[in-house]
């Protein structure tokens, strides 16, 4: 196959709110954003998915699907014993199976470590590694010394928005008005959500459950702190306060929609369906940001198109994201699983 | 070979060039790379020849490409934040470590900061002596210029190749007197310059190559 480039555009909708900050400033967490100029010159503060989470879910999910193909996954759940390595020092059965190195390649693309020798481009080991992880070629990391650079560029989350209206790809707009959806402002799609972590100690029915010598100590804690609020002792209050902690956070609603898109590069069919199984995987269960415990963060594609690149003519095809994902990765499966020894070998021994 | 102009139009969003400005005959010879899959290149090895020249001309004294670096001029800057952290997560279930320490070492996470900038007229320029054909063909590859292209900065919506009618005295490296790019301390008609330590041929990073050169002040 020859070199191949192509865009995949995507719209991106999220199902629950999303909780992605960038800072907190006392108990307030703010929205991610990025500076934005608008048509008429003017900056304004765009609420947004960074690119680097959505990168980094979507090596997340092709480290777990190679890990899965390789059968390395299966092994874990199986665990009945402890581990045990043969001589290449590669875990035989059972147990945890990566190393320190493997996990930080295969989950944050890798690090120079320093060890090995820099000083040569050692070809061989390069075309090896790509075989072993097909992925690595997409994502690039560094691994034995040597940076891999990397062939897919991810955009961000870019909310569909007035603020965002010349940015967006056309197809996009036009998908909204189809829809009859019609575009508002950032600050529309912006809630501030305010939440309690509970102090147990505040609840009689909790304070029950506490050994007589931890009561006593919080009766007399209680105590002091009602006393100091009546003297108005500012020192005494701080030192008894609740720990109740109320807190707010912006969130952008659900309902919202993002134009998200994922340039790559690839130069043979297995590659492609590595890009294809990242995006499936990624999209069969997507959610960005945190509280997800409390059900935040969900995602689902809605949409999305594939522009070939490096072609004379630019040229729409429409992806339809749930026909593909079951058909989605069966390259990249069947070579992983005929490659598992050399993976496990890989993974054993990387340096990264 | 003709008097040429090149334009990168940018989609609207920023780009980080913490390097300052590009060089066009750097782009040109990153799509070779690209087209033919060569493998990085390691700095202060010798440079092995690309499978197909740049379609730029060289000085007459062959020691740089005729083609100047990047022109353009920042209108806003934001700093943003790069993040890694340790997947303390995964190591928990799928390793056999006993500890991660996220202070120091090689877990260690980090946030390190990099200014992202808008462009004036969201564009950057470039010129040179060259083959328009060629050079579209191998700028059609590239989508983003700068650093940290992985997560979409410095996107390019157009590239633009014209033909220069009227070239300056000095043209495409030197305007006024003054250095479009690094330049041989001796190269003629420079006035108005700055000496600097620089590389003359990409790529750019191999510093080991560095040698005093004339740059703008």
């Amino acid at each position: 196959m020859e070199m191949r480039q192509l865009r995949l555009e995507i719209i991106l909708e999220a199902l629950t709110p999303i909780a992605h900050h960038e800072q907190t400033i006392g108990n307030a967490s703010l929205f991610m954003g990025r500076k934005v100029r608008l048509r008429d010159g003017s900056f304004v503060r765009v609420p947004q998915l960074n690119a680097d989470a959505l990168r980094h879910q979507l090596r997340e999910a092709i480290a777990y699907a190679t890990l899965d193909a390789a059968g390395l996954l299966h092994q874990l759940r199986e665990r009945v014993a402890p581990p045990t390595r043969d001589a290449a020092g590669i875990v035989a059965d059972g147990g945890p199976c990566l190393t320190e190195a493997a996990a930080r390649l295969l989950f944050n693309g890798g690090m120079l470590t320093g060890r090995g020798d820099a000083s040569a481009v050692r070809l061989a080991e390069w075309r090896s590694l790509m075989d072993a992880l097909p992925h690595l070629a997409l994502f690039g990391g560094c691994v034995n010394s040597q940076m891999i650079p990397g062939q897919i560029q991810v955009g961000d989350g870019m909310l569909v928005c007035e603020e965002n209206r010349h940015l967006v790809p056309t197809w996009v707009l036009d998908w909204c008005a189809a829809q009859g959806s019609a575009l508002d402002t950032c600050r529309a799609h912006l809630d501030e959500e305010m939440r309690v972590r509970m102090d147990p100690s505040r609840d009689p029915a909790k304070r029950r459950l506490l050994a007589p010598a931890a009561r006593d100590a919080l009766e007399r804690r209680l105590a002091a702190s009602e006393r100091a609020h009546d003297e108005d002792d500012a020192a005494a209050r701080e030192a008894t306060k609740s720990t109740m902690l109320p807190r707010t956070a912006e969130v952008l609603v659900p309902g919202s929609l993002f134009s998200w898109d994922v340039t790559a590069t690839v130069y043979s069919d297995l590659e492609l369906d590595a890009l294809h199984t990242a995006l499936a995987a990624f999209l069969a269960n997507a959610s960005v940001g945190g509280k997800s415990g409390t059900g935040h963060g969900r995602l689902r594609g809605v949409v999305a198109n594939r522009v070939e690149l490096a072609r004379p003519k630019v040229a729409y095809e429409a992806v339809d994201l749930g026909a593909l994902a079951p058909r989605m990765g069966e390259t990249f499966r069947a070579h992983v699983q005929a490659h598992a020894d050399k993976v496990r070998a890989v993974l054993a021994a990387v340096d990264a | 070979m003709t008097p040429l102009g090149v334009t990168a139009r940018l989609r609207g969003g920023q780009v980080v060039l913490p390097w300052g400005p590009m060089g066009l005959d750097s782009l040109l010879g990153y799509a070779i790379a690209l087209k033919h899959r060569l493998p990085p290149l390691v700095t202060g090895l010798p440079i092995p020849p690309l499978p197909e020249p740049l379609p730029v001309a060289q000085s007459p004294c062959g020691r740089v490409y005729l083609a100047s670096f990047s022109e353009s001029a920042m209108e806003t800057n934001e700093t943003r934040y790069a993040n890694r952290r340790f997947p303390a997560r995964e190591a928990l279930r799928l390793t056999e470590m006993k500890r991660v320490d996220v202070s120091a070492g090689p877990q260690k996470s980090y946030r390190i900061p990099y200014t992202a900038s808008h462009l004036v007229g969201d564009q950057l320029t470039w010129w040179c002596v060259g083959d328009a054909d060629g050079i579209r063909a191998l700028l059609g590859l590239i989508h983003h210029v700068g650093k940290r292209r992985a997560i979409d900065y410095g996107r390019v919506a157009r590239w633009e190749v014209d033909p220069v009618e009227d070239p300056w005295p000095g043209f495409p490296v030197v305007r006024a007197g003054r250095p479009l790019r690094p330049l041989p301390l001796n190269w003629p008609g420079l006035t108005d310059y700055a000496r600097a330590l620089r590389v003359l041929t990409p790529p750019y990073y191999d510093r080991t190559r560095e040698e005093p050169c004339a740059v703008a002040p």
